[in-house]
């Protein structure tokens, strides 16, 4: 191997580090999520949980493995959709990513708004995932819950970084 | 995994590195955030007294005995306990004073108690096991948290605030006071004794880069207590005990700082400065400590964990006429160093743990604490561990450095066949040496279906070189213008003068009985007994006898969650009798019941020791009982 192929191997290598790195982050933040909607009552009275997200979302494929997973009495069932208009339907949770919690608006009676960007849930997200080094945590806006009619377990609420009012 | 278990599962203290507990090769139970808001504890030896084969007994006012497997005394030192990783043993007069733990409950994240020797990773006195208090990152505890307890007979407030200042930068700022009237007689009334205690600190996180995290804390502690004790005649010609009332206090400063790359590599220095009175004396502390770890993988097989540290410990001691020193100041200094490889001889299945940590110390010289633990994971359903390990326990200063007017024997007293009071004098020996084990230790833990799990540990201990009371001399008690002896002087010294061993078992079980109740049962068994040395002394006596410690303690842990804002806990608990038979078996009923009024608030009703006014826990003069106690208590987030 010369010299270019080896700093190229290297390149590609440290380039599927950063992939699996951020691969691992997401998994991570579908198991969070997983774990907190587990512990969620929502007002729909079907048997399924639909829990929907953008098909180019980075969570996207994390998320997918949720599909068939029990939360509560519910079942989990997850929809890609193509663009953000997809998303408001009739979904139960609504992971909108990167994406700030304004651009979605509102979420819905019955509804809760999940995504990691930066202060999502002081703009209107249900809940956010917080980055603090190599850790995910996560923040509940309690008024946002109220408002959907969600009830979170107090377990949720406690382990939550953050809960705003 | 839970939710819990995802944010903060990882546990630390059995292998020095993230490792589930289900995959410990060690004997570990983790109380959690969620026992620990269910719990009706007031403090942390409190929420102890739920692990399965821990022995927490009230002994007075401001001494607590917490041990496993045996070694029940405020003078034990056998437990090593660390508040994240930091050592808060003091090898002065006690191991730890568990009343100056006063870490706030609400900032714990999780408590890691393992039962058994852990020298080889962590040192010299974690002989019977190790308890390690994990406080939460500054970054998951933001907004204003507090919790208001007012009781009969206690009553605390813990307040915080936490923020997240940046992307990489959280901090913390907490407190929290607390105060109580102390144990009580045979009849529940009160001996007199209060506590007033608190704690202000500030905790900053600091993520530079995603490898890497700061931790900076600095830590206020003060206290002061009424603590009755029954102190010697000073008028020999009126042998016997007066009923004195100590005024005694604390205080401690920490700093600390930590720099963890990864998971596992890290470097710490702390720094402590402590004053603490008792019997009379003063001991004034500054302790220093710094460590580095890191973990290298040069072989994927090979999971190699190295670590150095060196301690520096200077007391200034005050006497009184109950305990002197010989020596008005002391200096110890500790170097250790340590390895340990992790061999995964079949991937996922079977893994062999192989290390050892050496110590060399200006008291008691070189010290090595091998250990071999092998795991085995059978199936995604059960596991079993087994492990040898040899540990050691090094001498308080208080047994390497004092006289100690122990107490006194009346004539016809048992123990004293004189007709004379026999006055009994403990001297410190500089030459003690370390007492050490050799565990046989082994544990299966699975779970029997979907909502049942056990845990199985069996251990046999033998001990060597364990200290001991010697006594080496009687003499005639003299004083001016009586012409005969007013008395005996009982001389004995402090030696390590006998062998021992343990045997036993503890067994858990947990699980929901229904959908709204969740239950946890466990049964801890110990049979220990000492033996002396052929020697040269007129008796020789354990310093920590084993007698002081039940052979059976069983638990019923139950919680009922009867509507999504009403849930209540019962905590039931038998324990066996100590010093034979003095102190009887005893079974406690704690009960908690919460009402959630928001999301963000709560209320409950807490009651301790149900059952009777007054439990006595561990013989003491005077003995002392813990009360039944009740109280109200509101916690808030926002």
């Amino acid at each position: 191997m010369n010299r270019r192929h080896l700093i190229l191997a290297i390149g590609l290598a440290l380039l599927g580090a950063g992939e699996a790195r951020a691969e691992a982050g997401a998994d991570l933040s579908a198991a969070l999520i997983y774990n907190i909607i587990r512990f969620v009552e929502f007002p729909d009275t079907s048997s399924t949980l639909r829990l929907c997200v953008r098909q180019g979302d980075q969570l996207a494929n994390a998320l997918r493995q949720l599909n068939g997973r029990p939360a509560g009495r519910l079942q989990v069932r997850v929809v890609t959709t193509e663009g953000m208009e997809g998303l408001h339907g009739s979904c139960d949770v609504v992971v909108i990513g990167g994406t700030p919690a304004y651009s979605f608006g509102r979420p819905a009676a019955g509804q809760m708004l999940i995504g990691d960007t930066e202060n999502f849930v002081e703009s209107g997200g249900t809940v956010g995932l917080i980055r603090f080094g190599r850790q995910t945590r996560f923040a509940i806006n309690a008024t946002a819950v109220q408002r959907s009619k969600l009830r979170v377990s107090s377990q949720v609420m406690q382990l939550a970084a953050k809960v705003i009012r | 995994m839970s939710l819990e278990d995802l944010l903060a599962q990882e546990v630390t203290s059995a292998a020095k590195k993230p490792q589930k507990a289900s995959d410990s090769a060690a004997a570990i139970y983790v109380i959690t955030q969620e026992d620990i808001r269910r719990s009706s504890a007031h403090t942390i030896p409190d929420l102890l007294r739920m692990v399965p084969g821990i022995d927490v007994a009230d002994i007075n006012n401001s001494y607590v005995s917490v041990s496993a497997r045996g070694f029940t005394s405020q003078f034990a030192a056998n437990m090593l306990v660390m508040v994240d990783g930091a050592s808060t043993f003091s090898s002065s007069l006690s191991g730890i004073f568990w009343d100056q733990a006063l870490v706030p409950l609400q900032d714990i994240e999780r408590i890691e108690v393992i039962r058994g020797p852990g020298g080889s990773l962590w040192g010299s006195n974690a002989v019977s096991g190790i308890i390690n208090i994990i406080t939460k990152q500054s970054v998951d505890t933001q907004g204003v948290r507090a919790s208001i307890k007012a009781g009969n007979r206690q009553q605390s407030a813990e307040l915080s605030f936490g923020h997240q200042a940046g992307d990489n930068l959280s901090y913390r700022i907490y407190g929290n006071v607390r105060r109580n009237d102390g144990l009580v007689d045979q009849s529940g009334n009160s001996l007199g004794s209060d506590w007033l205690g608190g704690l202000a600190g500030i905790r900053a996180d600091f993520a530079p880069t995603p490898n890497d995290t700061v931790v900076t804390q600095a830590e206020l502690t003060r206290g002061q207590l009424h603590e009755p004790e029954e102190v010697i005649r000073a008028n020999l010609l009126n042998p016997g005990y007066d009923l004195v009332v100590r005024d005694n206090r604390f205080a401690t400063q920490l700093g600390l700082l930590r720099w963890s790359h990864k998971a596992s590599d890290d470097f710490d220095l702390y720094f402590t400065h402590s004053l603490r009175t008792d019997f009379g004396a003063r001991v004034e502390r500054s302790m220093g400590d710094v460590s580095i770890e890191a973990h290298i993988r040069a072989i994927p097989t090979h999971d190699l964990n190295i670590g150095v540290s060196g301690r520096i410990a200077h007391d200034l001691l005050t006497g009184s006429p109950v305990l002197s020193f010989s020596q008005k100041s002391n200096t110890d200094r500790w170097v250790t160093a340590y390895i340990q490889d992790d061999i995964s001889l079949v991937p996922d299945r079977l893994r062999l743990t192989v290390g050892t940590k050496v110590e060399d110390n200006n008291f008691t010289g070189f010290e090595i604490q091998p250990n071999a633990r092998l795991f085995l994971r059978a199936n995604p359903r059960l596991a079993a561990w087994a492990s040898i390990s040899r540990a050691v326990r090094t001498p308080l200063l208080l047994q390497r450095n004092d006289n100690y007017q122990y107490g006194v024997l009346m004539p016809g007293e048992p123990g004293n066949p004189a007709p004379l009071p026999l006055y009994q004098v403990l001297a410190g020996n500089p030459q003690s040496k370390a007492e050490n084990v050799l565990a046989y230790e082994l544990g299966v833990r699975g779970q029997i279906s979907t909502h049942w799990a056990f845990d199985f540990s069996a251990f046999y201990n033998r001990y060597d070189h364990l200290m001991t009371a010697d006594l080496t001399s009687i003499t005639p008690i003299f004083i001016p213008n009586i012409p005969f002896p007013v008395g005996l002087s009982g001389n004995f010294t402090t030696a390590n003068n006998m062998k021992g061993h343990g045997k036993g078992f503890e067994i858990l079980l947990k699980g929901d009985v229904t959908n709204w109740w969740e239950a946890e049962a466990s049964w801890s068994y110990l049979d220990a007994t000492e033996t002396a040395y052929p020697s040269r002394a007129i008796a020789v006596a354990a310093l920590i006898p084993f007698d002081a410690t039940p052979a059976h303690q069983l638990r019923l842990r139950s919680r009922f969650k009867l509507s999504n804002s009403f849930s209540m806990n019962a905590d039931v608990h038998y324990v066996g009798a100590v010093a034979h038979g003095v102190i009887p078996a005893h079974t406690d009923l704690a009960l908690r019941a919460e009402y959630r009024v928001t999301s963000g608030m709560d209320i409950s009703l807490i009651g301790n020791n149900l059952l009777k006014k007054a439990t006595a826990e561990v013989t003491y003069f005077p003995q002392n009982y813990v009360p039944r106690t009740v109280a109200l208590q509101l916690r808030s987030r926002f």
